[in-house]
């Protein structure tokens, strides 16, 4: 399965950010987006898995590398 | 290097046969850019649909203030961008740039892939659904984004 993940961040500091997965993100990973690292604190499936997709949406807050 | 593993893995091309990503590998040519490297400025003329094999691209648009952008989206490994153009033939909507060294994208012309989808209607029906679908995510992500304070 591959994911497609919508990252929001929290507080409005990131305009959010789209990219594939081949993990299940979870709450507690870590993630890089651009040269910053945020840390997940929620995932919901937003809209049904299609064939061999699913789409996800996390929340993250930034963290310090 | 085939480029039919990447589109088996980008979910605007779900739904193909391996023959019918054969024929969408044969429009596609490789191009790497760089950190600020700029793909397409908005309002220029579209001609191209773009998919991220690796790398970050930031899409911005131009604010009211002059010589000023608003990051709207980050899109990584997977996404597609300039898409609009495919389905609409309007000037960019927003520009294009480059955030991280060494980012490959594959590149597919406007007319060429039209010319597909008309000659194979499957693959056409099943790219513009899904197309549809890849819009749909990025004004869900947006509604999101704008829910979150600050």
């Amino acid at each position: 399965m591959i994911y497609k993940v919508s990252f929001v961040v929290q507080g409005g500091g990131h305009p959010g950010a789209i990219q594939n997965m081949e993990k299940r993100p979870e709450k507690g990973d870590r993630v890089e987006l651009g040269n910053k690292l945020y840390e997940i604190v929620e995932v919901l499936e937003i809209i049904p898995s299609r064939g061999e997709f699913g789409y996800l949406h996390a929340t993250c807050r930034p963290v310090e590398k | 290097m085939s480029v039919v593993p990447l589109l088996k893995k980008a979910d605007i091309l779900n739904g193909l046969s391996g023959s019918q990503l054969e024929k969408v590998a044969e429009l596609c040519r490789e191009q790497i850019c760089n950190v600020d490297d700029i793909i397409f400025k908005e309002n220029d003329a579209s001609s191209e649909l773009y998919l991220i094999q690796d790398g970050l691209v930031e899409i911005t648009l131009s604010v009211a203030e002059p010589g000023t952008e608003k990051s709207i989206v980050t899109l990584g490994k997977g996404q597609i961008f300039g898409e609009m153009a495919l389905v609409d033939e309007g000037p960019r909507s927003a520009s294009a740039r480059c955030i991280t060294d060494g980012t490959r994208l594959w590149v597919a012309n406007r007319a060429d892939f039209i010319s597909l989808c008309e000659k194979d209607t499957s693959i056409g029906f099943t790219v513009m659904k899904n197309i549809a679908a890849d819009l749909s995510f990025k004004l869900r992500l947006i509604n999101l984004t704008r829910k979150e304070p600050g």
